[in-house]
């Protein structure tokens, strides 16, 4: 059986993320579970951990880090703290996309994190990177604030988040509360491509298409936007491709279309609410251009992915947060979103 | 308020250039090599006439000198371009079809790598006067006027900086030389003594033709290469030759190709010049339209530069094509070898599929076939989604004469489910391996009457491992029961287990997980009517009998299928063991 283990995690070294890879990543964790040790079973989990996170699995990642951390807890000093706790971080950073989770849960494991940052003596600073995120996305502005200022003034250590990933952070709080210049200014390290990492820049370009058209430069827009589809692959960048789509509504309604036909299958799949609430706003929007005229190409995506379908499951997840948040930031979001693309077309 | 200059220290300058920009402190070859060949294509711009040389002359006494008879360098000129670090002569026509090499001004520093002071003697084919320049590390530099007329051109003096004697050596001047610019279209003469060798000169590859392009990939690279692919890309002004490699490569496998820029080596060991998808060639390319960034060792990855890729992708599709009609042979030899990589290609490319899909393999219940057979036995096609599924059923499958195909292997379960776009008689089905088992033979009416108080006790007793029964008739007939699930299923029985060695707070997350972000699936086990053990016990009528036998089964099918078995299976799987064994004991003390 250790060798069908090690045979299972070379093939995933050997695939793209996907949910082929987290399936065999999966094989290799139940082998490790009835036939390996422990710590086998432990740094199987990690692999698949992080492919899962990467191929937009959020809620077997949450499972495979729930049983990860239980083992930590039993035995710390078999593993590697920095290692846990950094993927703990990445848990706070996508437990809210969930609304099935409830406000309470949600800051019970902030807390937890936090608590646990100050008992291995690191900085508290991806703690308030994270919470600042969760208040931004959930509509409090205020709340948002007051935590983006904290985590500028927490020390950088080897826990935060890489440079490029804070620095496109740091914009997305100027342009999503609507202060697109700055934003863009902030964004310029990573726009000129000095800064990068894993998944820099093709977030941030996908962050930048609508406000860079909201101002006008449309050429530049257009530019990234296309930087953007050659670098995005793969079912984790759901968010990326609902932008990205809500983009070319407004600009090019074909390219929207084979974009949507490519990628809907993912959003039907995917199982993190807040990732195809992003996708659907771009749908939605790409469905109010479509259907203002009577069309001969009949769009090849799985039949239950109908405008109606699209309206309906995004007003509803919209709801879905709003009831958790208690707001109407979701709802207003989408109508936004939408009015935002209507209002800048260009084709 | 005063405006000031920064200082730079030209120490640490140096240091940077050498240690961060460079990769190697030979990289002054390139340079030298390249401000030759840019200042004779100046000169030639003049319309002067003359023989274009550049020498390299070797000196006992550890000294370099480079020769070129170019346009040379006026006083003014030196100022600015020598002496700031920065400037440079090309940049003007950065933007436009230039034809030189360089274009930072940062060059000359490479040379502070390996001397200690650097002496430049150029006269300028502008004026008359014949200079000498004398730039040292520290940053200062004296210009005079020389009494005596040197020929129109440049030659810079190098002398050897301790630790760096190996580059003063001609073995290693050779090669240095030989590996920038061995193509270079003006003629470069090494010399020492006297003795002189030529270091250009030879045809480059992207002007062989076929076998030869081949025969200089075996004796240069050192592998006897399937195919030579020309390559172009007019755009790019790009010309060359792509070399199918006679071995698999992995997908993840660093991509090593040679890329010239105006015939001047830029890098042997750069990934990006050819799309993605063509792992299974190597290439040597020369590119005239694309921008060096400033350590010269890629390319600026602009708009044009990913134009010029996707051409010389067309490129070798093209081709590729083109040698499945002329040489059918040696196209199913790279398939076989390169399978991965085509197939990575025809899932992206519709043309691509047409032209391979026959060819490439695919896993089945018969072993490893290609689409062309696998079409010639059945039209109807069922696929996996994952390898697991794949396995759960395809001994059955088999013996039902399904044909099954393993998706779970990367690109194949989108190559087969475009089937049905490329062959309008061919159907494609998605696995489902819980009502996999509907395919099979149903039992008669009667026959199901028999059955259905044991199929509802059996649903009884599975119901809290979330397993639902069912009989049918099926092959092989000494195959009891199939017991399939899928992966949604797998994934729920893992949360399940971490569910119970959670803390509270990852408890209570877990519930959610598994109760209201999924829906508990179901799995199935279906009984075979044709296995007389299973037949005898349906018909026994003894429900102590039947349960014992279906919690045999049950288990014995989870540890036959490798599923993780939760403590109370396992207690149960014990059990029912030491049931039957007492009951076997007992009727053995009876006879």
């Amino acid at each position: 059986m250790k060798q069908r283990y090690d045979e299972l995690r070379s093939e995933a070294w050997n695939l793209p993320d996907g949910k082929q890879k987290v399936t065999v990543l999966e094989e290799a964790v139940r082998i490790a579970d009835l036939y390996m040790s422990k710590e086998d079973a432990y740094y199987a989990r990690m692999s698949y951990s992080e492919a899962a996170l990467m191929s937009g699995f959020e809620e077997r990642f949450i499972v495979s880090f729930a049983w990860c951390l239980s083992q930590f807890e039993k035995q710390p000093e078999l593993y590697d703290s920095h290692q846990l706790i950094w993927h703990y971080k990445w848990l706070i950073g996508i437990i809210w996309r969930f609304p099935q989770f409830g406000a309470v849960q949600i800051a019970d494991i902030y807390y937890d994190f936090k608590r646990m940052c100050l008992q291995y003596g690191h900085s508290l600073r991806p703690y308030y990177s994270k919470i600042h995120m969760y208040a931004l996305v959930s509509g409090h502005a205020e709340l948002a604030q007051t935590y983006y200022e904290a985590w500028r003034k927490a020390p950088y250590d080897a826990m935060s988040d890489c440079r490029a990933c804070e620095q496109n952070m740091f914009g997305y709080f100027h342009l999503a509360s609507g202060r697109y210049k700055r934003g863009l200014q902030t964004l310029k390290p990573i726009l000129s491509g000095k800064m990068s990492c894993r998944s820099i820049p093709q977030n941030t370009y996908s962050h930048v298409l609508m406000p860079l058209l909201e101002i006008d430069q449309h050429d530049e827009a257009a530019k990234l936007a296309r930087k953007c589809s050659r670098m995005l692959k793969g079912p984790g960048y759901l968010e990326e491709y609902g932008r990205l789509i809500g983009y070319y509504a407004a600009t090019d309604l074909n390219k929207a279309a084979k974009l949507l036909e490519s990628t809907a299958a993912y959003a039907i799949s995917n199982k993190t609410d807040w990732n195809r609430f992003q996708y659907l706003i771009g749908a939605k929007a790409f469905f109010s251009l479509w259907n203002e005229k009577k069309r001969k190409r009949k769009l090849n995506v799985h039949s239950s992915f109908t405008s109606e379908w699209v309206e309906a499951e995004s007003e509803r997840l919209a709801r879905a947060f709003d009831d958790r948040n208690g707001n109407e930031y979701c709802q207003g979001l989408l109508a936004h979103k939408v009015n935002q693309v209507r209002k800048r077309r260009t084709c | 308020m005063s405006e000031m200059n920064f200082q730079v220290n030209l120490q640490g300058m140096i240091e940077l250039l050498s240690k961060h920009l460079y990769s190697n402190p030979g990289v002054f070859a390139r340079e030298l090599l390249q401000n030759g060949v840019d200042a004779i294509t100046a000169r030639k711009k003049l319309g002067h006439s003359f023989e274009p040389k550049i020498l390299i002359e070797l000196y006992a006494s550890k000294t370099v000198v480079i020769h070129d008879n170019g346009i040379g360098l006026t006083e003014p000129e030196i100022h600015r371009f020598l002496s700031q670090i920065g400037s440079t002569s090309k940049r003007e026509e950065l933007d436009g079809g230039d034809d030189y090499i360089g274009q930072f001004g940062v060059g000359m520093l490479s040379c502070f790598v390996v001397s200690t002071e650097i002496v430049l003697i150029t006269r300028s084919a502008l004026e008359g006067d014949t200079l000498e320049w004398r730039g040292r590390q520290d940053g200062t530099y004296t210009i005079r006027k020389l009494k005596r007329e040197a020929p129109i051109g440049t030659s810079i003096y190098l002398t050897c900086k301790e630790d760096y004697e190996e580059y003063y050596e001609w073995y290693k001047l050779e090669q240095l030389m030989t590996h920038y610019g061995e193509f270079l279209p003006v003629p470069i003469l090494l010399s020492e003594d006297r003795y002189e060798r030529n270091i250009n000169g030879a045809l480059p590859p992207w002007q062989l033709d076929g076998q030869l392009a081949l025969e200089y990939g075996e004796t240069q690279l050192g592998h006897r290469f399937l195919e030579a692919i020309p390559i172009k890309s007019l755009i790019g002004e790009a010309d060359g030759i792509a070399y199918i490699l006679p071995y698999a490569v992995s997908l993840q496998a660093e991509k090593k190709h040679k890329v010239y820029v105006k015939r001047m080596l830029l890098s042997d060991q750069m990934s990006q010049i050819l799309p993605e998808w063509a792992f299974f060639v190597t290439c040597i390319v020369n590119v005239g339209g694309l921008k060096p960034t400033a350590s010269r060792e890629s390319f600026i990855e602009n708009e044009l530069f990913f134009t010029v890729r996707d051409e010389l992708g067309q490129c070798l599709k093209r081709h590729l094509m083109l040698l499945a009609l002329t040489d059918p042979d040696l196209f199913e030899k790279i398939v076989k070898i390169h399978y991965v990589s085509l197939k990575a290609m025809a899932v992206e490319d519709d043309e691509l599929y047409q032209l391979f899909i026959r060819y490439l393999s695919f896993e089945t219940p018969y072993g490893m076939m290609r689409m062309g057979d696998i079409l010639q036995r059945s039209s109807n096609i069922v696929v996996s989604s994952t390898l697991d599924e794949f396995r759960q059923v395809a001994r059955v499958a088999k013996a039902q004469n399904v044909m099954v195909i393993n998706g779970g292997y990367v690109h194949d379960f989108e190559l087969v489910r475009k089937l049905e776009e490329y062959d309008k008689d061919t159907q494609v089905g998605v696995l489902d391996p819980i009502n996999f088992t509907n395919l099979f033979q149903d039992l008669t009416a009667s026959e199901l009457i028999t059955a259905s108080p044991f199929l509802s006790l059996a649903d009884k007793l599975l119901e809290r491992f979330q397993c639902r029964s069912a009989v049918k008739r099926f092959e092989p007939a000494e195959l009891p029961v199939l017991y399939n699930t899928n992966e949604e299923f797998n994934f729920l029985r893992m949360a399940e287990q971490t569910r119970a060695e959670s803390n509270e707070l990852f408890g209570s997350v877990l519930d959610v997980v598994i109760h209201e972000i999924h829906e508990v699936p179901y799995a199935r086990l279906c009984f075979n009517y044709n296995n007389p053990i299973v037949q005898q016990a349906i018909d026994c009528g003894n429900p102590e009998m039947q349960k014992l036998c279906i919690e045999t089964l049950y288990t014995q099918s989870l540890l036959l299928g490798h599923y993780p078995m939760s403590s109370e299976e396992m207690k149960l799987m014990n059990m029912s063991f030491m049931s039957a064994l007492s009951i076997g004991l007992g009727q053995a003390g009876e006879t």
